[in-house]
């Protein structure tokens, strides 16, 4: 609530159950929207409304002073991850940011002007990911597994819960928190639970944290989340080191996860044993697939 | 007698403590100025390798200077809350370093890692100036003004007589 204007956050605080929230969102000179149990609302005084001429509307340079709370007033410790069209604050907040680019030649090296900002909130939700474990662990090892979901339907929750599960059962494990959403690491401590024997590596990408972790951490598991087509050469070299890994996707469905290249040669190779699919919200039900019903 | 040599000290004492009291007016600005360039320096060194938050670093930094002090908790201030610019007290400061101080909070975070450390050298050398002129005034009309008190004292005590 610190990162929104204060007319905002009071409805917001007053009116609504900050558990069922999943996203604020603020466009300059726009209503502003939340997202509530996986709807979008307007924002206005008396809470959410679905009548336009109600909502808050935002400010010409909105975005920028959210921006601006979210680093702390400090930009330079947000110029990369701002290239890459975000910035994670602590407690696993993460900020989608829009603005225009500074470019060099071909090289992006600022981002100014901000337009508007997606704040995603986290949650933890214990237990949410025990009938995935229960499938996913068997015979001590825990089988490669590829979450997949539309953004913003539960993927990061599910990975999360599951992680505390599999560390709270005593395997090492290693999490790639590309993202500071998963752990939400702050001064070197998860602020989330992800369980006892868990590892976080915060803030770098995933082809170092494989390459660094496999040799140096000995986990027995690697989790990480959004994997793209360049990171399943990474995967592949993780399972043949007798490495489990469990990640997830942006995709609907198998069928969409098949339709990018990558993924589909993995699938073919058997490198995922395991498929949980998470409908959108609402519902947000998971569905475990076998590797060979795919 | 004895009452003569106690009005003599006294005015002695009263015209040395002034003298002390202008050279403690030359002493706080410098030590605001210096303060200022120790910030900068640390500021420099956590941009070049940490990248920590300048509220964090700023909090965390060892001020001597109760202005400067007072400065800082107001710029940490302005960054926990919901203001679009810090609000800086002047205190004693001159007309041209609050000016530079305004500019300095003002301009802190608001580019990126190297632009930063670019602008954090250009106030250093400011402050580093202002800091060397400080330090000469300091000293020599800070030693000066000592020595007059005293003379100053004795003249009065003696003429008092």
């Amino acid at each position: 609530m610190r990162l929104i204007p204060d007319k905002y956050a009071a409805p917001i605080r007053a009116r609504l159950c900050y558990d069922r929230i999943s996203e604020v969102r603020v466009i300059n000179r726009a209503p502003v929207r939340v997202c509530y149990d996986g709807a979008y609302y307007y924002l206005c005084k008396t809470g959410i409304t679905r009548d336009k001429s109600a909502a808050f509307i935002a400010g010409e340079r909105e975005a920028e002073g959210i921006v601006m709370r979210a680093c702390e007033h400090s930009l330079y410790t947000v110029t990369e991850t701002l290239k890459r069209g975000y910035i994670s604050v602590s407690g696993g907040l993460r900020l989608g940011v829009c603005g225009s680019g500074v470019t060099n030649g071909q090289a992006l090296t600022a981002v100014k002007d901000f337009s508007s900002v997606n704040i995603r909130l986290p949650h933890q939700i214990f237990g949410c990911a025990a009938g995935l474990c229960a499938k996913a662990v068997a015979d001590g090892t825990v089988k490669n597994t590829l979450i997949i979901s539309p953004p913003g339907a539960g993927k990061t929750t599910l990975l999360r819960d599951f992680c505390r599960l599999v560390s709270d059962r005593g395997y090492c494990v290693l999490l790639c928190d590309e993202k500071y959403e998963i752990a939400a690491s702050a001064y070197g401590a998860p602020t989330l639970d992800v369980g006892c024997c868990t590892d976080v590596i915060s803030g770098i990408d995933k082809t170092r944290v494989f390459e660094t972790g496999i040799a140096h951490m000995r986990p027995d598991v690697i989790i990480t989340d959004e994997l793209f087509g360049t990171d399943i050469e990474s995967v592949r070299r993780a399972a043949t080191c007798g490495i489990s890994v469990v990640a997830t996707v942006h995709a609907k469905n198998t069928d969409d996860v098949m339709l990018k290249p990558e993924f589909r040669a993995a699938a073919e190779s058997g490198l995922f044993m395991l498929y949980a699919v998470i409908s959108p919200a609402p519902r947000r039900a998971v569905t475990v697939f076998e590797e060979a019903s795919i | 007698m004895s009452v003569k040599i106690l009005i003599v000290f006294i005015c002695t004492a009263v015209g040395t403590a002034a003298g002390y009291f202008v050279m403690c007016v030359y002493k706080r600005n410098f030590d605001y100025l210096d303060g200022v360039c120790k910030l900068l320096n640390e500021l420099k060194r956590n941009i070049s390798y940490r990248r920590d938050a300048a509220a964090s670093v700023l909090g965390a930094a060892a001020i001597d200077s109760a202005q400067l002090k007072k400065n800082v908790a107001e710029y940490i201030a302005y960054t926990g809350g919901k203001a679009d610019k810090p609000t800086l007290s002047r205190g004693f400061l001159s007309a041209e370093t609050y000016a530079r101080v305004c500019e300095l909070f003002y301009s802190l975070g608001k580019s990126d890692g190297n632009s930063q450390l670019d602008e954090l050298e250009m106030f250093l050398k400011t402050f580093g100036d202002m800091r060397a002129a400080a330090e000469t005034k300091c000293k020599k009309q800070g030693a000066v003004a000592v020595k007059l008190g005293f003379l100053l004292g004795l003249g009065v005590g003696i003429l008092t007589l």
